[in-house]
């Protein structure tokens, strides 16, 4: 009698079927990141045509164009109020940049709104308008945890630090001492203030579910100049390619109605 | 009393060459509570075609009586006597299928009492009187032709047959019910007398059937074919006369217009008339020795039974062809086939091992469509066929963030029923198994490995072609419901399969 009853228990168990929920080709992976957060309007900016507007996730390349990326994301929008963006895998190699010993590497990176004329979710820099972007926060992503002090200037910091990080790293901008920032995504605040911050002061590290807000607007005021040199040339890597912008650059009108590109003028020379 | 004893009885009837007359009745219908018989007037026709084809009896001397009453009976047989009178005539034969039962012949609600009917020949002036009657009741699957349960049908000719030559024989013995057969399509005991006449029964070679010799060969070939049924029956016979030789019921030196084949081999022989969509069983006959059997030309189909094997032939014969068969001659039929019919009565079962591929519909989303590899065995019985199977697929889909490699391995198990159609055998079945599913995925995020066992239940249609005795190409769809885990559930899944398979039998 037992074993009739372990028999029909395991056909049931067959027939019911047991284990790992099975996925399908839509199966994505774990996700590693979710950011979400408000859309924050201007009052001028009520004339967006809404059902082009799409965020993405922008990560720098530093001082580069060629390693600027942005990646591909999983995105709920319920416009003009709410947006949600996760995040499936790390960011490409190439915007990975060795930091400390190089036992990690850091990448910083942004949500950001733009009009994709051609719903095609990728964004052209040529003919797409970036609209706005995360009001106070960035995203910071490592691929190992890294240890209070590590951001701290060094010799062999040359390179992605001497383009746009060394400000960061002297005693301004993100500096994580006295707080061990795990490996993976983290957002964190931004502000032009840090530049003005006294050394050992630390800007917070947002905690997961802080929301990361967009400003469609004059959103480029909130970039911050993480080198503190008085320009954001630490985004040149968000403007368009240098062949887009020596044709861009015959036409300095379109400089004046992006905000966006105007933060590339510098690239005219 | 034995065959062998009638033939020394029979001896003494007339071979005579005298104008022969011939009374054949045929009565599905009896009396009002007796459920119709089915083949009672089939079996009429073809007696009567054989009395005229290979007994002598002119078209114009044979009265062939469907579903007549008592007086009508009556009234002919007395029209034929006084012809036969008239004629001299050397013999009247009289056969009788339909109800019966102790006392009387059931006529469609009414009744021929036997002491009248063999009063009524006994007074007949022909030289030989033969009757030949085949009654019993109906049952629903084997056709029992039956008298009244009281009083099973017996004639007591002993008391009745006087010394002018009168001999009957009956289908059964007394207390016995006799059969027809649903794949003869006829009474089974008219079936054999009849396929005796046509030469079977010619044991002395001279191509010439007697009386006795007829029924022998029905009386064997009777308990033959009932012992495989559960009710045996044991045809019966009565005679009285003398000084006559063995009475020659059917000439085949040259019947008009037949064809002969010569079965060579020993075993069973099962002829179909293919002039027919549905071809009936013109012979089924047990050979011992080579034996002739005279047909009408036509084709014809030739089936050849040995206990481990049937073989089977096709035929056209032209007027006065001869043809000989033998085993080697036929070809093989399918062995599956043969032990799905019950053809082979010492093999019960047939083993075989096969091999296929195919596709099954993703059963997961957007996955694709899959390959799956099986290998197994196959059993086929008389009622079903079992097929056990052991299966695998492996497929790789791809989206923007990762690639999934999905391997299944699984067994399951099918019942199936084949329905043979020639070489082709269309079947329907159900299949229950169960697979076990491993999910790995290659991305630069995160995604564990997955691994889930399925409850698989599927209905399935089948399609075979024999291409040779013992290899069977199939064909096979079905549609899989999957019971697959779930988050915090179980979801249930669809997925259409299609496979093609090779099929060899071993043992």
């Amino acid at each position: 009698m037992r074993s009739e009853v372990r028999g029909i228990t395991l056909l049931a168990a067959v027939l019911v079927g047991c284990g790992d929920p099975l996925v399908g080709a839509d199966y994505l992976g774990e996700p590693l990141a979710v950011v979400d957060g408000q859309v924050i309007l201007e009052d001028d900016r009520g004339d967006i045509d809404w059902s082009k507007l799409h965020v993405s996730l922008f990560w720098s390349g530093g001082s580069s164009v060629d390693r600027r990326s942005e990646q591909q994301v999983v995105v709920e929008t319920q416009f003009p109020a709410l947006y949600t963006i996760t995040v499936y895998t790390p960011p490409p190699e190439r915007v990975l940049h060795p930091v400390g010993d190089g036992s990690a590497s850091v990448a910083l990176g942004m949500p950001l709104l733009y009009l994709d004329e051609d719903a095609d979710q990728r964004w052209d820099p040529a003919t797409e308008r970036v609209l706005g972007g995360a009001l106070d926060a960035i995203l910071v992503y490592t691929t190992a945890p890294l240890e209070a002090d590590v951001l701290k200037p060094s010799a062999k910091d040359v390179g992605f630090y001497g383009g746009w990080f060394p400000g960061l790293l002297g005693g301004n901008g993100l500096d994580v001492e006295r707080q061990r920032l795990p490996a993976g995504f983290h957002s964190a605040l931004s502000y032009n203030g840090l530049c003005e911050l006294e050394q050992g002061e630390m800007p917070a590290v947002l905690q997961p579910g802080d929301p990361v807000d967009l400003l469609v607007g004059d959103w480029w005021d909130s970039l911050v100049d993480y080198d503190c040199d008085g320009t954001f040339n630490e985004w040149y890597g968000m403007c368009p390619s240098q062949w887009d912008m020596a044709e861009l650059c015959q036409q300095p009108e379109v400089f004046m109605h992006d905000p966006w590109l105007s933060s590339c003028l510098d690239l005219c020379g | 009393m034995t065959p062998a004893a009638l033939l020394l009885g029979l001896t003494a009837l007339t071979a005579a060459a005298e104008r022969r007359y011939a009374l054949v009745i045929g009565a599905n219908e009896g009396d009002r509570d007796e459920l119709p018989l089915r083949y009672a007037e089939r079996d009429a026709e073809r007696t009567a075609d054989v009395l005229r084809d290979f007994a002598g009896v002119q078209p114009e001397d044979l009265v062939l009586l469907e579903s007549p009453d008592a007086a009508t009976v009556t009234r002919v047989l007395a029209s034929l006597s006084h012809r036969a009178a008239a004629d001299d005539a050397g013999l009247l034969f009289v056969y009788y299928s339909g109800h019966a039962d102790a006392g009387s012949l059931h006529l469609g609600g009414t009744r021929l009492p036997l002491d009248q009917l063999t009063d009524q020949l006994r007074d007949t002036p022909a030289d030989v009187k033969v009757l030949v009657v085949d009654a019993c009741r109906a049952g629903e699957l084997t056709r029992r032709k039956g008298a009244a349960p009281a009083e099973p049908f017996e004639l007591d000719v002993q008391d009745r047959i006087d010394s002018q030559g009168l001999a009957i024989i009956t289908s059964a013995a007394a207390g016995e019910d006799a059969q027809e057969s649903e794949h003869l399509r006829g009474g089974v005991f008219t079936h054999h007398f009849l396929v005796g006449l046509q030469g079977a029964a010619d044991t002395s070679g001279d191509r010439m059937v007697t009386l006795s010799e007829s029924y022998r060969y029905g009386f064997h070939q009777t308990i033959l074919t009932t012992s495989r049924a559960p009710v045996l029956q044991h045809p019966s016979y009565a005679y009285e006369l003398s000084g006559r030789d063995d009475l020659v019921l059917t000439r085949l030196e040259s019947p008009d217009a037949a064809a002969s084949v010569v079965l060579e081999d020993e075993g069973q022989y099962i002829i179909f008339d293919d002039s027919f969509r549905d071809a009936e069983v013109v012979a089924e006959l047990d050979v011992r020795q080579e034996t002739r059997l005279y047909l009408q030309p036509g084709p014809y189909r030739v089936r050849w039974r040995v206990p481990h094997e049937v073989r089977e032939t096709a035929v056209t014969l032209d007027v006065g062809e001869e043809r000989f068969l033998s085993g080697a001659d036929m070809a093989e039929l399918p062995i599956g086939q043969t032990v799905r019919r019950g053809d082979l009565a010492q093999r019960r079962s047939a083993l075989g091992f096969m091999l296929g591929g195919g596709f099954t519909a993703p059963w997961t989303p957007d996955t694709g469509t899959a390959p799956v590899g099986a290998a197994g065995f196959r059993l086929d019985l008389e009622p079903i066929s079992v097929q056990a199977r052991a299966r695998g697929s492996q497929s790789t889909s791809n989206n923007a963030v990762l690639s999934m490699d999905q391997r299944v391995l699984g067994a399951d198990l099918t019942l199936l029923r084949m329905l043979d159609v020639g070489r082709i055998s269309p079947g329907i079945g159900l299949r229950g198994g169960a697979d076990r599913v491993w999910q790995t995925f290659d991305t630069r995020g995160v995604a564990p490995d997955r691994v889930a066992t399925l409850g698989r239940v599927s209905p399935v249609a089948r399609v075979e072609v024999a291409v040779a005795a013992r290899w069977v190409v199939g064909l096979e769809g079905g549609l899989s419901v999957l019971f697959a885990p779930s988050t915090g559930s179980t979801e249930t899944t669809v997925a259409p399969e299609l496979s093609l398979d090779l099929l060899t039998y071993a043992f």
